[in-house]
């Protein structure tokens, strides 16, 4: 970054208890090939920084574009005089404590940067990958998206923080859509995510799956329809990360739980004495906030305040250790939390976010959960999301699914969707997959806050089996 | 400190300069539609009726749309307001542009900058200083558990191209959405929103919401799965037009497969013939142009008792499908400013006609349950009630809905209220977000509940 980071926090002449500022500059590319034609590709690149001060126990916040020492300057009274007025009806007593001093740097470890050639070649890959989709007059639509962002934060304090973090994440989007009669089907890769360099578009990957979705969809839609019966169910990581992200990341976070985002988001039904007691899920759940998985989308050595980001178990052989709570949150729940204060840019303060969030691999090949099945279906990619603001009853439906009879894979199957309670359906959990079966996923949009925020989440996970779930298929 | 009007004027007059200066170095063959984004707005988070952050935002951004060699490529980048700085961040966009144009394929479909119309409109107070409202916010709510967020400030919207045409809007205005929550976690949901701060109506919207709390410390009702009479209000039937947004109008949606209106469209289903929904720039809760700076008309009939009159579609659509027309739609073909037409249930006939079923005031997370035939599911959320005989007996705890548009706008549409509600846009992803829409309340038979 071309700022000069510590002089212009010197600069401020700071009247405050204590002062941050956060400085960010992304550069995301955006790619979108249909039907082996190039859309009008799109690059975004985005700067500014945030000015933070802490004044008798509250943190206000001003953002600006203009980094200039004039332009901090300006934000620094803005943030000051909001300050003033804020401090009669604040909530919350913080200190310094919740800005504790980081030094050093993270960089997503990455062996190619995404230059010109290499976007002329990507393109190709993508025009490629739509090429291989087209099995079949049936296919309407075949589209091939990325998304390619480098980010680069810089934090100063007054309390010596002083460190960068660049990051390098990817999305690859490929989906078919084919129709036959009324019947209209979508197959797609589920969207890969990651951190890396240019590598992540691996062109042998992108012509696999295009091909692999392109004859899946035929297979689709020649598939009968979900039955409606309460079975046992396998749930691909393609699925199950989201699973994770909606019923255990969301339910998790502190400042969920003190109620800040009632209005918005929702609340949850996981209150602060359940930590250390509730029985969330069955013996085999183990759940970690997992920082340290170098590809994961969410790793990092630091959140947007400066806590140091370790590997923790959120839920160990079931039980509710730990939640998703920054230090603010910490200070406010007296329970144990992570690092996981994060904003999505400059122009938002930072707040419990889930970061990556892994099931970890248990003892059980795929093989083997399939053979114990009698009756029962295995889902895979995610399509559709849905769940109530407490996070209790929730509503997933998936674009793929295979039926299980007396311990065998028997047919395809279209329109598959599944319901239930959050803490039954994880008490129900009667297989973990092994290492073998375990996948990083993840999202490049998960909403939350007042003001709104996206950010990029990992979730890794294997293969698991659940008994006794409501499953049923599409409209009749 | 400089009023929003003194600002809003320097920073048009910059963006002329830099869109001049911009389009003076273009070569013969190339062409460049500049669009801006720009705001300043105090974000102040509430919860138990006090600031858990406050945040001051100063941003703006310009997105260019270059055309060259039978290429499009768009870029975006965050202005300063320097105009030296911003100019040349500008160049180095341009530039990086042109060069990319040389090495990448042909676009299909590109729709060259032309100039149609220019416009420019500003609805702005005199105010200087947005902060001195929140000492009033707190006033009525002491001893009430309120949750939410106070938004306050001006937003830009503006493009030119380098063939003249050149729009220009901008509005000022607050919202305070927020719920307030009884003992035992039950809620109900509110927006004040408005231009100028009035203490008295602040205090009557409060009040308002107080009543309604009270009714849902009534003993809560256990209601089994299953289908009910439901009366939907305005904020609830919002949430499923918000969905329908989301590829439903859509002309490329269509073409492609993924719209969840497919069958409305081919006039294979329809709605119940009580229902009309137009896109009404009328109501001026956008601009009626696009980013590209086309102008879209002021009313545009897109349900008409019933069925399907016209998708939502931009040029570029309208060039690749040659049946279908531009209705100068913005880049995701949806609904800026729609209007869902009111019908004959009054206000006072609302519990009685519904006799005995669920009044659903809001809708939560929906998302499709089978997209193509337009199934979606969904939670009630805020101040849901019970109804016996036209009386409430106490609120619910949340259901899951899984219904069909075709049942919930269509078949099983009992009737439409005489008055519909102003839904502002409250949306704040990246920036603040503008718009809206005007929806009434509906009551639906055999509404199906699912878990
Ligand atoms: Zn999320």
């Amino acid at each position: 970054m071309k700022v000069n980071a510590r002089k212009s926090l010197e600069s401020l002449n700071s009247k405050a208890d204590w002062t941050g500022i956060r400085f960010v500059e992304e550069d995301s590319r955006t790619l979108f090939v249909r039907d082996e034609r190039l859309e009008p590709s799109h690059q975004e690149i985005n700067s500014g920084a945030m000015v933070e001060v802490l004044v008798d126990g509250q943190f206000s916040y001003a953002a600006t574009p203009d980094t200039s020492e004039l332009g901090l300057k300006r934000a620094y009274q803005k943030a000051m005089g909001l300050a003033e007025i804020a401090k009669s009806w604040k909530l919350t007593n913080f200190t310094e404590e919740q800005r504790p001093k980081a030094t050093g740097s993270y960089s997503t470890p990455k062996a190619n940067d995404l230059d010109t050639a290499g976007i002329e070649q990507l393109v190709q890959n993508l025009v490629d990958a739509t090429k291989a989709m087209k099995t079949s007059d049936e296919v309407m639509s075949r589209h091939a998206y990325i998304m390619h962002s480098q980010t680069k934060m810089r934090y100063v304090s007054s309390s010596g923080s002083d460190f960068e973090q660049n990051f390098t994440q990817n999305l690859s989007n490929l989906s078919v859509t084919a129709q036959r009669g009324g019947d209209v089907q979508t197959r797609s890769n589920g969207m890969d995510v990651g951190q890396a360099g240019a590598e992540f578009f691996n062109r042998e990957k992108l012509l696999k799956q295009g091909t692999q979705i392109g004859e899946q969809v035929l297979e689709l839609l020649s598939a009968e329809n979900c039955p409606s019966e309460t079975m046992d169910v396998i749930l691909a990581p393609s699925q199950l990360y989201l699973q994770i992200h909606e019923s255990i990341g969301h339910p998790l976070e502190i400042d969920r739980i003190l109620g800040d985002e009632r209005n918005y988001a929702g609340w949850s039904f996981v209150n602060l004495e359940d930590f250390g007691k509730l029985q969330y899920g069955s013996s085999l759940l183990n759940v970690t906030f997992d920082p340290t998985l170098p590809f994961e989308m969410a790793s990092y050595m630091y959140d947007d305040t400066g806590a140091r980001a370790d590997k923790q178990y959120i839920i160990k052989d079931g039980q509710l250790l730990r939640g998703l709570g920054s230090l603010e949150s910490q200070s406010r729940a007296k329970i144990d939390g992570v690092a996981c204060a994060r904003a999505t840019s400059w122009n938002r303060p930072p707040l419990d976010r889930m970061a990556n969030l892994n099931i970890e691999p248990g003892t059980s090949s795929l093989k083997e959960m399939i053979s114990s099945v009698e009756r029962g279906i295995l889902m895979d990619t995610n399509k559709s999301w849905s769940i109530d603001d407490y996070r209790n009853k929730f509503q997933f439906g998936c674009e793929y699914a295979q039926l299980i009879e007396n311990g065998e894979i028997t047919k395809t199957v279209k329109n598959p969707n599944y319901r239930g309670m959050c803490t039954p359906f994880w008490n129900s959990l009667k297989g973990v997959g092994n290492n073998e079966t375990f996948e990083v996923w993840g999202s490049y949009f998960c909403g939350k806050a007042e003001p709104n925020q996206t950010i990029r989440v990992g979730h890794a996970t294997p293969y698991c089996l659940f008994s006794d779930v409501e499953v049923f298929g599409g409209a009749k | 400190m400089s009023s929003s009007k003194e600002v809003i004027r320097a920073r048009k007059k910059l963006f002329n300069t830099l869109c001049e200066r911009a389009f003076s170095h273009l070569s013969g063959e190339e062409s460049m539609t500049v669009s801006l984004v720009s705001e300043k707005t105090l974000y102040a988070r509430l919860n138990h009726s006090k600031i858990r952050q406050s945040t001051n935002v100063d941003q703006s951004e310009v997105e260019i749309q270059f055309v060259s060699n039978s290429r499009e490529l768009k870029k975006s980048m965050t202005l300063t307001w320097d105009e030296g700085e911003d100019f040349k961040r500008l160049q180095l966009l341009i530039e990086s542009a042109r060069k990319e144009a040389e090495i990448l394929p042909e676009t299909p479909f590109i729709v060259d900058p032309e100039n149609n119309a220019s416009s420019d409109q500003d609805i702005l107070l005199e105010r200087s200083n947005n902060e001195e409202v929140i000492d009033q916010i707190f006033k009525p709510i002491q001893g009430i558990d309120l949750a939410g967020l106070y938004t306050d400030g001006w937003v830009i919207r503006a493009n030119q191209n380098n063939k003249g045409q050149k729009h220009w809007f901008s509005t000022e205005s607050f919202y305070l959405d927020y719920s307030i929550y009884s003992e035992k976690q039950k809620a109900v949901k509110s927006c004040y929103a408005g231009t100028t701060w009035n203490q008295k109506d602040w205090e009557a919207n409060v009040n308002d919401s107080n009543h309604q709390l009270s009714q849902m410390r009534l003993p809560v009702q256990d209601v089994k799965r299953g289908e009910y009479r439901t009366y939907l209000a305005p904020a609830a039937v919002a949430e499923i037009l918000d969905t329908l947004n989301w590829g439903g109008w859509s002309g490329s949606a269509y073409k492609q497969g993924w719209s969840p209106l497919k069958d409305l469209i081919e006039g294979k289903r329809k709605f119940s013939d009580k229902v009309t929904i137009t896109e009404d720039f009328t109501q001026g809760f956008s601009p009626k142009f696009n980013h590209q700076g086309e102008v879209a008309v002021d009313t545009l009939t897109v349900v008409e008792k019933g069925e399907l009159k016209n998708l939502i579609v931009n040029s570029k659509t309208a060039k690749e499908y040659g049946d279908l027309k531009s209705t100068a739609a913005g880049g995701s073909e949806g609904l800026r400013s729609l209007k869902f037409h009111t019908g004959g249930l009054a206000k006072a006939d609302i519990l009685s006609s519904l006799g005995t079923g669920l009044y659903v005031s809001n809708l939560h997370y929906l998302n499709y349950s089978d997209r193509p035939k337009g199934r979606m599911t969904g939670m009630t959320r805020f101040a849901c009630f019970w109804v016996e005989n036209g009386e409430i007996k106490g609120p619910i705890k949340d259901l899951r809905f899984d219904e069909t548009i075709y049942n919930v706008f269509g078949d099983n549409l009992l009737e439409i209220t005489d008055f519909s509600e102003v839904q502002p846009e409250t949306m704040s992803y990246g920036c603040r977000h503008i718009g809206g829409a005007r929806v009434p309340g509906l009551l639906v038979d055999k509404f199906a509940y699912t878990l």
